[in-house]
């Protein structure tokens, strides 16, 4: 039976410093926890954050550290006496060799630290004034894009308020509970930006929870990013004392699902509301400017357009522009919805003066047909007797008499040398 | 009809009502090519207060999520 050697600690291949810390972070890096405590000594470099966790029942503390911009990406703004959980996992720092820990997400817990990361937050936005900026909602909203839970009832409430114009309206689903729920509103929001010109307005959305319930619509990354987005935002999120962030930072802030279709509702006041009185201020100022002479006056400059041959026809113009005031009494009587009285009104008076132009033309040409200067130039000619009677027939007519023949241009005269008959 | 039209619609309309509203001695003619032209696009507008059904769609979270 043969013995097993002996190892030494010296008989393992050696290693540099930085290589056995290597071996010994790849090590830790397979064991992420999830630590609590009370932070102090927070300290904000350009670089990096760092602050230590305290434990509040016995002596013992944990130095944490995590770069700026994942500091940004959490969202949670943190101050000494703020009780927190991080999420991370344990390191060794191979530059100094201290022991800590690498923050990954950061939680307050307690209504305190929740209020308190609340107010802090809330003071570097409004000093960045990322609260004063309002855009208005476009007009005649056509394309919606929702972000809330499928399975909240904001939605349903939402459809059901809002008016039937054909919106689209576009769901994107995400957890909106707790600070879990970051990463998901994250993505929808940024996929939202990315989006452009696809939707006119964007809806976030979730009921109404505690503080602490409501922290990623207190998150400061998402909030910035609802700020980001290119299209007019919309809030309705539901709140007792603190109103979210996410809220103030919103083109528009309500509190309900039926207030925002509300809200987009009046994006279509403009027609809804503003074609009908449009319509009757038209039709009312035309029917005060139309009194029976006015209208003559404009039936007879229409009729004096066809020239002296209508001279013998002026009744006509009396009798087309009664007939015009009668459809325009008769329209003015009859109207009950105003916007229809701009079609009748245009309908009738149009067609009134229409068909008076169609008669008077027909007249005319009628004229013009009868024209007897019309048939001389045509070749024929009028007789004449010594009388100067229109010879019509030749019973009046002897042999000898003298006659005068009038043609288009002139007249000439002759004497009958035979009277032929009918042939 | 796009927005854009409606919105050009309703401007265009909106200057016939204040042609109406700043005219003080309306010609009888011009005022009804006007009206006309007003009801032409009061019958477009009045089609787009129609009611109309929303459409409702949920997009997929893999087309959100990169």
């Amino acid at each position: 039976m043969s013995e097993e050697p002996i190892l030494s600690p010296f008989d393992v291949i050696p290693l540099s410093v930085g290589q056995f810390l290597d071996v010994v972070n790849i090590a830790l890096r397979g064991s992420p926890a999830s630590v609590y405590g009370e932070v102090v000594e927070v300290k904000e470099s350009s670089k990096w954050v760092s602050f230590t966790l305290k434990d509040k029942e016995e002596e013992a503390i944990l130095k944490c550290v995590l770069g700026v911009w994942q500091y940004r990406r959490i969202g949670v703004r943190l101050e000494d006496g703020m009780e927190i959980r991080v999420k991370g996992n344990p390191s060794i720092s191979k530059r100094f060799g201290s022991f800590g820990f690498w923050v990954e997400e950061i939680e307050p817990l307690g209504e305190g630290s929740l209020k308190r990361a609340y107010e802090l937050l809330q003071k570097q936005l409004a000093m960045e004034g990322l609260f004063n900026r309002k855009r208005a909602l476009s007009e005649f909203v056509r394309s919606v894009v929702v972000i809330t839970s499928r399975d909240g009832v904001v939605i349903q409430d939402f459809k059901k308020n809002l008016i039937k114009r054909g919106i689209k309206v576009s769901l994107l689903d995400t957890r909106v509970e707790g600070q879990s729920a970051v990463p998901g509103l994250l993505s929808c929001i940024e996929f939202v930006s990315k989006t452009d010109g696809r939707f006119d307005v964007l809806v976030v959305m979730r009921g109404g929870g505690s503080l602490e319930s409501m922290q990623a619509f207190n998150n400061e990354a998402v909030v910035r990013a609802l700020f980001a987005v290119p299209i007019p935002t919309v809030a309705a999120i539901g709140h007792d004392v603190n109103v979210p962030l996410v809220a103030m930072v919103a083109d528009r802030e309500v509190s309900t699902p039926t207030a925002a279709a509300i809200a987009l509702n009046q994006s279509w006041d403009r027609l809804s509301i503003g074609l009908p009185v449009l319509a009757s201020k038209i039709v009312e100022r035309y029917a005060v400017s139309l009194p029976k002479e006015r209208v003559e006056r404009a039936v007879e400059r229409m009729l004096t357009r066809f020239g002296a041959v209508l001279s013998n026809f002026s009744h006509h113009g009396t009798l087309y522009a009664s007939r015009i005031m009668n459809a325009y009494s008769r329209l003015f009587q009859e109207v009950n919805k105003l916007e229809h009285a701009l079609l009748r009104c245009a309908d009738r008076l149009g067609n009134a003066i229409i068909r008076a132009n169609d008669s008077v033309s027909r007249v005319s040409r009628l004229l013009t047909l009868a024209d007897p200067g019309r048939n001389l130039r045509l070749g024929y000619s009028i007789i004449f007797d010594s009388g100067g009677k229109v010879l019509k027939s030749i019973e009046s007519v002897r042999k000898g008499d003298t006659l005068r023949s009038k043609l288009s241009d002139g007249e000439v005269s002759g004497t009958v040398d035979e009277i032929l008959g009918e042939r | 009809m796009k927005k854009q039209s409606i919105k050009q619609l309703l401007d265009k309309l909106e200057s016939i009502a204040g042609w109406f509203e700043k005219e003080k001695d309306i010609d009888v003619e011009e005022g009804l090519s006007k009206v006309k032209e007003g009801a032409l696009i009061v019958r477009e507008l009045r089609a787009e207060l129609k009611e109309v059904e929303n459409e409702f769609e949920e997009i997929k979270k893999d087309l959100v999520v990169e």
